[in-house]
C-alpha cells in the first residue's frame, strides 16, 4: 500500500474509465439522433467481439487488424440493427416503449446467435503483446491498459473532429436539433442514420475487442455492458459526447474505487449507490441539459 | 402429442408460466398502466422470493406466514425504491430500479453463507399446490381488472397518457407513481414467495435483468393498455420456448424473432387496447352469429340484410 500501488489504480481506472468512453460515446450518438437509446449496443458489441475472435483464430490478425475487423463488423451489424428494429418505428410512431421492446429484443437476438454459434463457453483473446508489463524504477504498468487508453483516445478524437468539421457531422448535429428541418435542407436522413448506426456501431466493435483483451468473452457480457453503457450515458445526460466522456471516466475510477474498497463482488453495490445519489444531485446529469422530452 | 407431453406442459404452464406471470402483472401495473419502465422488476420478485425462503428455511414458518412477509418486504423494498425514483425523469426511473437489481445480486452473491448466492438456496418448503396457484393467479387478475377500472387505475392511465395533462387535472402524480410502484414491487413479490415454495429452489442469476425486460416484451406484445392482452402473451410467450425445446439458444432466438415480428407490424401490440369484456364478448357473439347465419341459412341472412 505505497504510492505506486495507488498510481497503478488510478491507471487502471482510467483505461477501464477509457473503456467505457468507447461504448457511452457510440450510446450518445444514437441518443443524439433517434431520442432514444439503442439497447441492442451490448449486442452489437458481443458480435463483434466474437467475430473478431474468428479473425485472430483462422487468420492469426494482430491487434491493428483484430480491431479493423471488429469495427467493420460492429458497423454491419449496427445497420442491421437499424434497419430490422428501428426502420418502421421510426418512420410509423413516436413511442418510446416500443423503441425500447425493439431494441432490447434484438440485442437479445444477437446474443443468443452468438451463445447458438459458441455455446456459453469462455473464450479469451490471444497475447497480443510481447511482454504483458514494463517497469519504471518500481513501477510495473500493464501495456494493454496504455494501449487501450491511447486507443481510445485518438479514436475519440477523430471522432470529435469528424463531428465538428465534416459536412457530415454538420448533418448529424443537425439531425440531433430537429429531424425534419434538416431533411428540408436536403440532407438524406436515413442516410446520415445508416452512417451514424455504422460508427456506433464500429465504436461497438472496438469496445468488444478491448472488453476481450481485459477479461474474459462469454455472451452475457452483451447484457452487461448494455447497462453499464445505459449508466454511463445517464450520468453524463443523455445525447451528450462531452458528458458521457467525463461520465465514463468517473464512473471507471469509481468501479476501480469500489473493487478496492468493498472487493470485486461488491463493487457493483457501491457502484450503485454512487449513480443514485448523482442522480438525486444532478438529476439532468453531467452535460446540464435535459434531452427533448415531449411535455 | 403425447398424453404425457400434454399434462407436461399442463404442469410447465402452472409451474413457471403462471407463477412466473404474477411478477409480470406488477409490470403490467407499472408499465401497462402507468407508463413507467422498470428494467429490475424481477428484483422484486427476488426478494419477495429470498423473505419467503429464508422464513420458511431457517425458522420453519407456514405459508401463512412467509406470503404477508414476503408481500411485505416487497411493499417496503417497493416504496424505498420508490421514493428516489418518482422524484426523476421518466427514463431514471429505469435505470434506478436496474441498479438497484444489479446491486441487489451483487449482494446476494457476496452473503452466499446465508442466501446460497449463485450456487442457490435449496430445500425450501414446498407449499403450494396447483389449484391453489391458479386461484391465486385468477385473484390477482381480478384485483388488477377492478383496480383499472377503479378511479385510481384511471389516474394512473392519465399519468401514462400526458403527465402534464394530468397534473393539471389534480391528480398528484408523484403520490400516484409513488403508490404504483409500491404496488407493483409487492405483487412482484408475491410471485417470488409463490415461485420459491414451489420450486423449492432459488438462485441470485434467476432474478437479472433478462427476466425483468422478458416481461416488458410480453406486456407490449399483448397490447399496449391491455390486461387481456398481457395475460395472452405471457402464457403463450412463456410456452413458446418450452414448445421448441429442440436447443437452448434457438428457441429464445425464435422468441426474439416473433417479438420483433410484431412490434414492427403490429406496434400497438396483439390486442391494442381492446379487453375481453362485455362489450367485447358481445361483438364476438354476434359476429359468430352473422357467420353462421351466412352459412347455414344464406338466404335468409340476405333478405334480413337488404331489408
Amino acid at each position: 500500500m505505497n504510492f505506486s500501488y495507488y498510481l497503478q489504480l488510478l491507471i487502471g481506472g482510467v483505461s477501464n474509465g477509457a473503456m467505457y468512453a468507447i461504448i457511452a460515446v457510440g450510446w450518445a450518438l444514437i441518443f443524439s439522433i433517434l431520442k432514444f437509446s439503442n439497447f441492442a449496443h451490448g449486442g452489437t458489441m458481443v458480435c463483434s467481439a466474437y467475430l473478431g475472435l474468428l479473425a485472430t483464430r483462422i487468420i492469426g490478425a494482430n491487434l491493428w487488424l483484430t480491431l479493423a475487423v471488429a469495427a467493420l463488423c460492429g458497423g454491419l451489424i449496427n445497420i442491421l440493427v437499424e434497419l430490422i428494429s428501428f426502420h418502421r418505428l421510426r418512420k410509423s410512431s413516436k413511442q418510446v416503449l416500443l423503441f425500447f421492446v425493439s431494441s432490447i429484443t434484438m440485442g437479445m437476438l444477437l446474443q443468443n446467435l452468438v451463445t447458438l454459434r459458441f455455446s456459453g463457453l469462455f473464450y479469451s483473446y490471444p497475447n497480443f503483446f510481447k511482454q504483458r508489463f514494463f517497469r519504471i524504477g518500481n513501477i510495473s504498468f500493464d501495456i494493454s491498459n496504455f494501449m487501450m487508453l491511447a486507443i481510445a483516445a485518438v479514436i475519440l478524437g477523430i471522432l470529435i473532429l469528424v463531428l465538428q468539421k465534416t459536412r457530415f457531422g454538420m448533418a448529424v448535429r443537425a439531425l440531433s436539433v430537429d429531424p425534419r428541418t434538416t431533411s428540408l435542407m436536403g440532407v438524406n436522413v436515413d442516410l446520415v442514420v445508416l452512417a451514424t448506426f455504422f460508427i456506433a456501431g464500429a465504436l461497438a466493435g472496438v469496445a468488444g475487442v478491448f472488453v476481450g483483451i481485459r477479461t474474459i468473452l462469454s455472451p452475457q457480457i452483451g447484457s452487461m455492458y448494455t447497462v453499464k453503457g445505459f449508466m454511463v450515458a445517464v450520468i453524463g445526460g443523455l445525447g451528450s459526447l462531452n458528458g458521457a466522456l467525463f461520465a465514463s471516466l468517473i464512473l471507471g475510477l469509481v468501479e476501480t474505487a469500489f473493487s478496492v474498497i468493498l472487493g470485486t463482488s461488491l463493487a457493483p453495490v457501491g457502484t450503485f449507490f454512487f449513480v443514485l445519489i448523482f442522480l438525486f444531485l444532478r438529476p439532468q446529469g453531467l452535460a446540464g441539459v435535459f434531452a427533448m422530452e415531449k411535455a | 402429442m403425447s398424453a404425457t407431453y400434454l399434462s407436461y406442459l399442463y404442469s410447465f404452464l402452472i409451474d413457471n408460466v403462471l407463477i412466473l406471470m404474477i411478477g409480470m402483472l406488477g409490470v403490467y401495473v407499472l408499465t401497462g398502466l402507468t407508463g413507467m419502465f422498470s428494467m429490475g422488476q424481477a428484483a422484486f420478485m427476488a426478494v419477495g422470493g429470498y423473505a419467503a425462503a429464508m422464513l420458511s428455511k431457517y425458522l420453519h414458518m407456514p405459508l401463512l406466514v412467509t406470503m404477508p412477509a414476503a408481500v411485505l418486504t416487497g411493499t417496503l423494498f417497493g416504496f424505498l425504491i420508490g421514493l428516489p425514483a418518482v422524484k426523476l425523469r421518466r427514463d431514471y426511473v429505469a435505470i434506478v430500479s436496474l441498479g438497484f437489481s444489479e446491486a441487489l445480486v451483487a449482494f446476494l452473491n457476496n452473503t452466499a453463507s446465508i442466501t446460497g448466492g449463485a450456487l442457490g438456496l435449496t430445500a425450501v418448503p414446498k407449499y403450494t399446490t396447483r389449484p391453489m396457484i391458479i386461484v391465486i393467479f385468477v385473484l390477482m387478475i381480478l384485483f388488477i381488472w377492478n383496480l383499472k377500472n377503479s378511479r385510481f387505475g384511471r389516474e394512473c392511465i392519465a399519468i401514462k397518457s400526458d403527465e402534464l395533462a394530468a397534473a393539471s387535472m389534480g391528480i398528484d402524480v408523484a403520490r400516484v407513481k409513488l403508490l404504483v410502484f409500491t404496488l407493483a414491487g409487492a405483487i412482484s413479490a408475491l410471485g417470488g414467495c409463490l415461485y420459491v415454495h414451489t420450486t423449492t429452489y432459488l438462485d441470485s442469476a434467476a432474478f437479472g435483468w433478462t427476466q425483468s425486460s422478458m416481461w416488458i416484451v410480453m406486456v407490449f406484445f399483448g397490447g399496449v393498455n391491455s390486461l387481456t392482452g398481457s395475460v395472452f402473451a405471457g402464457i403463450v410467450l412463456g410456452l413458446i420456448p418450452e414448445i421448441f425445446r429442440f436447443s437452448d439458444a434457438l428457441r429464445i432466438v425464435i422468441y426474439c424473432i416473433t417479438v420483433l415480428f410484431i412490434v414492427n407490424f403490429r406496434p400497438q401490440g396483439l390486442f391494442g387496447e381492446t379487453e375481453l369484456d362485455r362489450k367485447t364478448i358481445k361483438r364476438i357473439a354476434l359476429a359468430v352469429g352473422r357467420f353462421f347465419k351466412r352459412v347455414f341459412a344464406p338466404s335468409q341472412a340476405q333478405e334480413a340484410e337488404q331489408g
